[in-house]
């Protein structure tokens, strides 16, 4: 396994900074080697760019994915935005000579060269494939005994075809490693479905995304959960945001959203403050209440 | 649906021939309209046509009803659809495709007003922050000043930082975003004028999904 460059993305630090910081210690506490990815643009989104302007995406994710080659590390996603753009563009620059010609001659002018040397990783792939569940299990210092609402998000699964992590039905490998933190992951209706947030939808059609959103948290509500654990920032604005919006219209969730990391975070003994979950739009006192306890107990 | 007699005047084979010569277009042909995909679309109901309706309506080259619908906007590409078609066809990309044509043909909508926001902040910071694309998309699109106020509740409580995260140096960004543009602005050209795109031949493979 290559080391690996964290790849942070625009939405991670500008508007969830807590999931970098559990990531981070995370990342130290089960001894992985990382480093940043110093320079690293835009991925860029693949809702705008890739729809509109093909060419530019490609370009640009090029670039990011050569400065993960010039220092031989895989590169690392938080986000399944990310992984989406990063891990679309590295296979069809590694498989296709002409685009990759294309590309390079583009790169020439910034004295970078796409190799196709590296793989693109997103933070949940990561933990189930190289440490897995069983491993992570072990490493537990305060198992979280609470009811979980997972939600894969899309594009960490679909395409399957590219994305090689098994079917989009019925996938259980990121409800294995919610359960590796002690937690129950709880089934409900529409779990595989959308957000909302995706293809500029979220951006342009507030109130179309908003109706998708809705129908997610009802079902999660329905199933009774703590909180939602999500793989990825975009879900976790639309959750999290998405529940003050939908508030406005007399619509009341309180359900907290928690990003893997923060969750994996929680369960190694991190505070809720230390993986930032105070910087969410939705605190619950009565959830921190609940971790405390569980942090003070274990 | 609404039931709606189809003119023979509005059937348009160059966009037909231009959609169907693309790497997903070049499976459209094989659709067997099982609906598949309309039912595992979950904004299907907001749409004025489904997937199914689309790629029908594509086959027929009705270009004006295809590029004028709601539909390619709305999509939020979850895939769904695309690991489902038990004929391989990815509807997903469908929308993807369709979409810089109907921005060539002229097709007003908010996601491209947006789009043109995102990459001029890109360009400028090499990351987008939420705030920038707020406040600059507010100008753009009054509309959007309803997901400020949600922002600035942020602000003011301090979750959102103040300091803007982008990179120190974006030359090398300004770069690669002209050479981009000058090859899309090449392939624009040669789809106005000739009606059709170069595009490289995709192997064939057939997505299932177990
Ligand atoms: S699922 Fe595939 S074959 Fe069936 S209607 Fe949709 S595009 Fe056509
Ligand atoms: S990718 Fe688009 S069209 Fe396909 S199911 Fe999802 S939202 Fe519907």
């Amino acid at each position: 396994m290559k080391e690996l460059s964290l790849f942070l993305g625009c939405l991670i630090p500008n508007r969830y900074p807590g999931i970098e910081k559990a990531t981070k210690l995370v990342l130290d506490k089960l001894e992985v080697k990382w480093s940043e990815l110093k320079e690293a643009s835009c991925c860029p989104a693949p809702g705008v760019f890739r729809s509109f302007d093909k060419i530019t995406w490609l370009a640009l994710a090029s670039r990011n994915l050569v400065l993960a080659e010039e220092k031989n590390t895989d590169l690392l996603t938080l986000c399944n935005g990310c992984f989406s753009s990063l891990l679309d563009a590295n296979n069809i620059l590694k498989n296709d000579a002409g685009l990759r010609n294309e590309v390079n001659a583009h790169l020439k002018k910034i004295n970078k060269e796409f190799m196709g040397t590296i793989d693109v990783r997103h933070i949940i792939e990561f933990l189930y494939r190289d440490i897995g569940p069983e491993k992570l299990g072990n490493s537990i210092e305060k198992p979280l005994p609470l009811k979980v609402a997972v939600h894969y998000g899309c594009h960490l699964l679909k395409p399957t075809k590219d994305r090689k992590l098994g079917g989009a039905e019925c996938p259980v490998f990121f409800d294995e490693l919610v359960e590796a933190a002690g937690a129950t992951s709880v089934p409900y209706e529409g779990k595989t479905s959308c957000c909302g947030a995706g293809g500029g939808v979220r951006s342009a059609m507030l109130e179309t995304s908003l109706k998708m959103t809705e129908y997610k948290l009802e079902r999660m509500k329905k199933a009774g959960v703590d909180c939602i654990v999500n793989a990825c920032p975009f879900c976790h604005l639309q959750y999290d945001g998405g529940q003050v919006e939908l508030a406005k219209t007399g619509k009341k969730y309180d359900l907290p959203v928690v990003h893997y990391s923060q969750f994996l975070g929680l369960a190694l003994g991190y505070t809720p403050e230390e993986v930032g979950l105070h910087l969410n739009a939705i605190v619950s006192a009565e959830f921190e209440e609940k971790i405390a306890l569980i942090q003070k107990k274990g | 649906m609404k039931k709606e007699i189809i003119l023979i005047e509005s059937r348009d084979a160059a966009f037909r021939d231009l959609v169907l010569e693309t790497p997903v277009g070049r499976k459209l042909s094989t659709c067997m309209q099982c609906g598949i995909c309309a039912g595992s679309c979950p904004v299907s109901h907001e749409m004025d046509y489904n997937p199914r309706q689309l790629v029908r309506m594509v086959q027929l080259g009705l270009k004006k009803e295809v590029l004028n619908s709601n539909t390619i906007w709305i999509c939020t590409t979850c895939f769904s659809c695309s690991v489902r078609c038990p004929r391989g066809i990815r509807p997903t990309e469908l929308m993807e495709t369709l979409k810089p044509i109907a921005i060539a043909e002229g097709v007003k909508n908010k996601n491209e007003r947006f789009d043109g926001v995102f990459s001029d902040v890109v360009r400028k910071n090499g990351r987008a922050s939420e705030f920038l694309l707020i406040s600059k998309y507010s100008l753009k699109e009054p509309e959007m000043i309803k997901q400020a106020p949600f922002g600035l509740s942020l602000f003011s409580k301090g979750k959102l930082p103040l300091t803007i995260d982008k990179m120190e140096n974006t030359r090398e960004l300004d770069t690669v975003f002209k050479l981009g543009e000058k090859a899309e602005k090449k392939e624009s050209k040669e789809i106005r004028e000739t009606g059709t795109k170069k595009e490289k031949e995709e192997p064939e493979t057939q997505e299932t999904d177990k």
